[in-house]
């Protein structure tokens, strides 16, 4: 072999050496591309369950989105989980109206769109998992351009337009409400690539709304079902039977549970556990489950928050009781001033408390709680500087 | 059936700067830059309307020309696209013009003295004519345009019409935009609406002073109320895809409406507003009160719209409704002229294909901030501290005021400090924005000094006084 190279000329010689290395190069490389190519896919889980907009609020939702990106996820998957009952032992019907949790939703929701572009190099497949999404939560996965649900999943409890203003004012003002709210919503279902009919249907009593599928889509119709490859997916009554309530079979508004929400095209599949959903996604042979803090967060989150609400009771309650003595009258000029200097103390610490949780500190919460809105502590604050201001020794 | 039809061709507006460098002059503008503003002219447009009047400025294929409408005069912008042919004749200004023009155009000028149009050229800023505006708007070294994003509210707490969102910067940024050479104002819009009172102010700012010296575009992503009759001064709209557009119903207290004269005054000036924007009034009829309304678009593009929910093919409000469009069909009948969720996407729907945005790129933002946007965001901040506080304020000042009475000279004197230096907060806060005087007293800003600033003042003097022993 060494002679026959000893043959041939100086340029076939160096023709040939490239070769070579050309030939090598590309050996060396195809397996770095095939390694690239079946680098597993990165999937990060973040599970939202508890009350809506205390539970599941922005700021650790937030958090745990930042997480996902620092962890170079390329999958994030968003189990919706989220509690559907007026206490613990009441479930709430499908059919209630809560379609003004739409306003505590659009404050999440940009964490998933906005935000979420403008954050993250390269924005990760974004994943939505419906077990629960009743009332605010509902708005939640239409963010995304892929919705799951498991096999019990719902999505819904978002009716009300045409009749949450009942008996209220004049009937045009009703209207542009009921308009500006629809419009909301239907702008969360075109931003995700939904058609905005559906969340008509799941919003309005009274809008009759059928299906049929055509080329493998739906095509939706403001009518009943005229044909037998028509379907309905509201009854276009204003209400539902107290049976129907109780089955969970209501149809004034649609509720979408897996199997409407699949006919549909809203939901891309049913997957009772994260392996079928890693599975529907394609990326049973090629995935990591990042383990990332996110149960972390949202756990330290919902502790922090119910410690918050304790703490602000707790203080209420001692400030209740040692209230004398704080004013112009009796104990000496230390007394006072010292009586003054810890209920300021102890509003300071009420003022922050209101401002760091403020997004879950809702109206709803200072009703049930008793608790006064954030300007009442800062007046309180404000006079007893003014009594210490011209109090004398 | 109400036989009323209303026709109109909207113009499909992006097209112009990015157009006009790419493939030069594009139509009948002097040249690429345009800046030979003044002269009566009579343009004919594409669809075969004439329009004639005071052409007040020109800019890259852009014309803007001052017609008569009505009583009232107005600036009308047409694009490149629009625009077939302009005859610039000056023995045809009205001076010399006998024999009127033969025009169906409803915007066809009456015969205007030369000394009105002096007079009646919309208030402006200091350097903020439409010639002055020549001198910034000139060509760059990279021959791109500038544009810059002003956000109008910026949604949750801060979006309110006449607290957040107000005429009042929106006039004082522009020397900023001038200073920055900007050409194009985009105005981003998120805002669930607010008071009244504050609609023509901006829409006169929006109208005289934007149109007038920039492109002016509204990228609406939230405009509902007064928001959107506020928007509607604009000619060139962009939705996001969440965006929505209307709802624009007055109304007051428990969701009791604005009824009879204060209504038909309302459903008047927004009639004027709609013809500044050019878009058909029953379009903003249909968001105020419950009009039906139905439209078609032929296949040339032009769209009718019917005051019924069965004369055109798209039903866009029901009878027993009020309006709100969201982006597809708002799209759909032309009132927006394209959507875009990104900046990216923003600039191709306006068919710009080099734009330079100006401003500062700052983390949490989806545009950089300029100036006269950062000025904007000023403002809100403050306003939103002093609004937080404003309670805080006034119930100190009064506690200070009223405890001052059986106590000695010294502590008077304390308290006296404190109520000034509430005052002064108060002051400032107004200073700043002057509608929470109105909104916090009740009282118009023009007399806010009079009717509070002084008696308080007198207040706090009583209170030092010293008590003759």
């Amino acid at each position: 072999m060494t002679s026959v190279f000893a043959r041939v000329g100086k340029v076939v010689g160096r023709t040939l050496a490239m070769a070579v290395v050309t030939l090598l190069a590309s050996l060396v490389s195809v397996p770095q591309a095939v390694a690239q190519d079946a680098a597993p896919k990165r999937v990060y889980v973040i599970d939202l369950n508890g009350e809506f907009g205390y539970d599941i609020s922005q700021a650790p939702i937030r958090q745990a989105m930042r997480d996902a990106r620092n962890q170079n996820a390329d999958v994030v998957i968003v189990k919706i989980d989220a509690k559907w009952e007026k206490d613990e032992l009441t479930p709430l019907p499908d059919n209630v109206a809560s379609f003004d949790e739409l306003f505590r939703a659009q404050k999440i929701l940009p964490v998933f769109a906005d935000e979420m572009m403008r954050e993250w190099p390269k924005p990760p497949r974004l994943v939505m998992w419906v077990k629960r999404a009743m009332g605010g939560p509902a708005f939640i996965p239409f963010v995304a351009p892929e919705i799951y649900f498991t096999s019990d999943g719902k999505m819904g409890g978002v009716g009300g337009i045409g009749v949450m203003l009942e008996g209220k004012g004049d009937e045009v003002v009703r209207q542009k409400q009921y308009s500006l709210r629809m419009a909301r919503a239907e702008g969360f279902l075109i931003r995700g690539g939904y058609d905005p009919m559906i969340v008509q249907a799941m919003c309005r009593p009274g809008f009759l709304l059928s299906y049929r599928m055509e080329g493998g889509k739906p095509v939706f119709l403001e009518r009943a079902p005229e044909r037998p490859d028509e379907f309905a997916l509201t009854s276009g009554l204003m209400g539902d039977s107290m049976q129907a309530s109780v089955r969970g079979t209501t149809s004034s508004v649609l509720t979408l549970n897996a199997d409407t929400a699949r006919a549909i095209s809203v939901s891309k599949g049913t997957a009772d556990t994260l392996d079928d959903l890693i599975f529907q996604l394609g990326l049973s042979r090629n995935h990591q489950i990042v383990e990332g803090g996110s149960k972390r967060i949202m756990d330290n989150w919902k502790r922090d928050v119910n410690n918050a609400s304790k703490e602000i009771k707790r203080i209420l309650e001692e400030m209740a009781q040692g209230s004398e003595g704080g004013g112009m009258g009796g104990g000496t000029y230390e007394a006072r001033t010292q009586s003054r200097g810890k209920q300021i103390r102890q509003l300071d610490t009420i003022i922050n408390k209101l401002k760091t949780y403020e997004e879950a500190f809702g109206p709803r919460w200072h009703n049930v709680n008793g608790i006064p809105p954030q300007t009442e502590f800062e007046l309180r604050r404000e006079q007893l500087e003014l009594q210490q201001l011209v109090d004398k020794k | 059936m109400n036989q009323m039809k209303f026709r109109m061709t909207k113009a499909i507006a992006g097209l112009f700067l990015g157009m006009a460098l790419t493939f030069g002059a594009v139509g009948p503008t002097t040249n690429a830059f345009g800046a030979a503003a003044g002269g009566w002219a009579k343009i004919t447009l594409k669809n075969g309307t004439i329009v004639e009047g005071e052409i007040v400025r020109e800019l890259e294929g852009i014309v803007w020309i001052k017609v008569k409408s009505g009583n009232s005069e107005e600036t009308r912008m047409l694009t490149p696209d629009e625009v077939k042919s302009i005859d610039r004749d000056a023995t045809s200004t009205p001076a010399n013009t006998k024999e009127p023009a033969k025009t169906p155009d409803a915007t066809k000028p009456e015969p205007a003295k030369p000394a009105e149009k002096t007079t009646d050229q919309p208030a402006a800023p200091a350097g903020a004519s439409p010639a002055n505006s020549e001198s910034a708007s000139q060509p760059h070294k990279s021959g791109v345009p500038r544009a810059a994003i002003i956000t109008l509210g910026e949604g949750g707490e801060r979006d309110m019409v006449g607290l957040y969102m107000m005429a009042k910067p929106l006039h004082d940024a522009i020397p900023m935009l001038k200073a920055e050479n900007v050409d194009i104002v985009v105005f981003r819009v998120n805002s669930g609406g607010g008071a009244l009172l504050e609609i023509q102010k901006l829409s006169d700012v929006i109208y005289n002073e934007y149109r007038k010296n920039f492109r002016t575009v509204a990228w609406i992503d939230w405009a509902i109320s007064a928001a959107a009759m506020t928007s509607h001064a604009v000619e060139e709209i962009y939705m996001t895809p969440e965006g929505a557009y209307g709802a624009c119903t007055g109304w007051s207290g428990e969701l009791v409406a604005v009824k009879d004269r204060d209504l038909e005054q309302i459903l008047f000036q927004m009639e004027k507003i709609s013809t500044r924007g050019n878009h058909p009034f029953e379009i903003m009829r249909a968001m105020q009160i419950m009009e039906p309304l139905s439209a078609t678009v032929s296949p040339s593009g032009d769209v009718s719209f019917y005051q019924d929910t069965t004369s055109g093919d798209i039903l866009l409000n029901p009878k027993g409704r009020v309006l709100t469009f969201n982006s597809q069909t708002a799209a759909k009948v032309r009132f927006s002229s394209g959507t875009a969720g990104t900046l990216e996407e923003l600039a191709k729907v306006m068919q710009l294909p080099e734009v330079e945005w100006v401003g500062v790129k700052k983390p949490g933002y989806l545009w950089p901030i300029c100036k006269a946007e950062q000025m904007q965001m000023d403002f809100r901040e403050k306003t939103a501290r002093d609004d937080a506080q404003f309670t805080e304020y006034v119930q100190t000042l009064n506690a200070a005021l009223s405890m001052g009475a059986g106590m000695d000279d010294e502590r008077k004197a304390r308290l006296a400090g404190k109520a000034r230096e509430c005052m002064n907060k108060i002051v400032s806060a107004v200073n700043n924005n002057p509608n929470l005087a109105i909104f916090k007293f009740s009282i118009l800003p023009d007399k806010f000094r009079e009717e509070w600033v002084e008696p308080t003042e007198k207040k706090i003097k009583e209170l030092t006084k010293k008590e003759k022993k």
